[in-house]
């Protein structure tokens, strides 16, 4: 099956969903970026939570 | 063992009882809420049509599963009547019944009310979940809507109903949209953003008078659109709207009227201290009902941080509230936004000391106190893409200069 496989994280705040897959260019992170790569000190860029603050989606959602 | 007692579920008070549980599995935690307990996020009400969402499907979890989750009581429904911080105890109205509740400790996460500005019943507001529900009840395609305020909400409300095809007369007593925290270019520039043959600006204005159309005296038959609509708004340059619903987006007045009542310190909101504590033992507040120290901020970030910090401070560690610098998004689809508000606002109006830079609608503006330090900045526009350096460079401003 493919390579890899990409997460997605949600933001337990305000619900905005980080996918692997798509990044998020505006905010510097290429499609492709693993959660896991963004800096600890970014934030939500919708409600500013932490990064510590988005938990991870089950494969299903 | 006597509970954790918090008054509200929304941002604040849900938070709260998130961060108390990730640090203490145990310490009963008991919800007070009028509301239904469903866990919403509160900006997301002036751009659910955009986002394609109903009010329902704004609901993020409802009560029974935080209930699960979080292994805690929500009391909804229920009203509290009076706080006695002498006996540590409410007295409660729960779906009819009186009850009593007894607290270890107590948090206001009480939220903030519209401000009333007792013109008609008709002007609706839009403050929890229920209100939206009722308005999209109301809300009819190609309906024109009159917006009262032009600050954030008023902003998203205006671009979100524009975006579903209504015709939006906006009203406002400032010079420009958002006029305490953007410079006056960035104001220009947002409301040629919008599509003039649907949006009007009525600034340096107000509402006077709202009649219900069927009322209207003959003398006033001239109005500009005379139509089928529902009211007839004056404003005070003398201008007459015909709409048919007219929602207040003025601003908010945090509850407290139960705080007050039990002797604890108010001000514009309950006062805190930097531990969120009021002026009573064991009593704290947070969210859009406290002042902190710096003020009343009624936005997401420092009630996020709020509970992070009273988490601590209720697990017997206690700790003092960090309060940040936040890019808020004013998410304008014509023309977004993100406003870093200074952290000094009380009592200001208006901010002066700005350096805009950029063309058209992608301007970047940086406000600054008296000694020249960064205090706080606005982009619009393209010019949001550098909302993270922005916000570092105010975060470490000796840094930036140097």
């Amino acid at each position: 099956m493919s390579a890899k496989a990409y997460r997605k994280y949600c933001c337990i705040t305000c619900d905005l969903i980080y996918d692997e897959a798509l990044g998020w260019p505006s905010e510097g992170f290429p499609p492709g970026t693993p959660f896991d790569l963004i800096p600890d000190d970014w934030t939500c860029p919708d409600c500013s939570a932490s990064k510590s603050d988005f938990f991870l989606m089950a494969e299903s959602e | 063992m006597q509970a954790i007692v918090i008054i509200g579920s929304g941002h604040a008070g849900i938070s709260l009882a998130r961060e108390i549980r990730a640090l203490d599995a145990t310490v009963p935690v008991v919800i007070v809420t009028r509301e239904t307990g469903e866990l919403y996020y509160k900006p997301n009400l002036s751009k659910a049509l955009s986002m394609g969402k109903t009010a329902d499907a704004l609901v993020m979890k409802t009560a029974s599963q935080i209930r699960q989750e979080l292994n805690l009581q929500i009391l909804t429904h229920t009203e509290v009547l009076r706080v006695d911080t002498e006996s540590r105890s409410l007295s409660l109205l729960r779906e009819g019944a009186a009850e009593n509740l007894s607290y270890a400790s107590l948090v206001f996460a009480a939220g903030a009310k519209p401000l009333d500005l007792g013109l008609s019943d008709a002007v609706m507001s839009i403050n929890n979940l229920e209100d939206y529900r009722q308005f999209r009840k109301v809300l009819v395609p190609e309906q024109r809507i009159l917006i009262l305020g032009a600050g954030f909400v008023g902003c998203e409300l205006a671009s979100d109903l524009a975006g579903a095809g209504h015709q939006i007369d906006v009203v406002d007593l400032n010079q420009w949209p958002i006029q305490r925290v953007i410079p006056r270019a960035m104001g220009m520039a947002l409301m040629a953003s919008f599509p003039q043959d649907q949006v009007r600006w009525h600034l340096a204005t107000g509402m006077t008078k709202l009649v219900s159309a069927n009322s209207r005296p003959p003398q006033s038959e001239n109005v500009d659109h005379v139509g089928s609509a529902n009211y007839v708004a004056t404003l005070s340059d003398g201008t007459a709207l015909d709409v048919d619903l007219v929602v207040s987006a003025v601003g908010l007045a945090p509850n407290i009227t139960l705080a007050q009542q039990a002797g604890i310190r108010v001000n514009r909101g309950i006062r805190v201290d930097r531990y969120l504590q009021t002026s009573v033992d064991g009593v704290y507040a947070l969210g859009d009902c406290a002042e902190y120290e710096s003020g009343v901020m009624p936005f997401i970030l420092p009630a996020s941080q709020a509970a992070k910090a009273l988490a601590r401070t209720l697990s017997g560690n206690r700790q003092a509230m960090n309060m940040p610098m936040q890019a808020v998004a004013v998410k304008v689809a014509y023309c977004p936004l993100v406003i870093c508000p200074p952290n000094t606002l009380n009592g200001v109006t208006s901010l002066s000391a700005w350096q805009v830079e950029g063309m058209g609608q992608d301007l970047s503006a940086v406000c600054y106190d008296s000694d020249g330090a960064p205090i706080g900045f606005a982009l619009s526009g393209k010019a949001i893409t550098q909302k993270n350096l922005h916000l570092k460079r105010i975060q470490s401003p000796t840094e930036a200069i140097a």
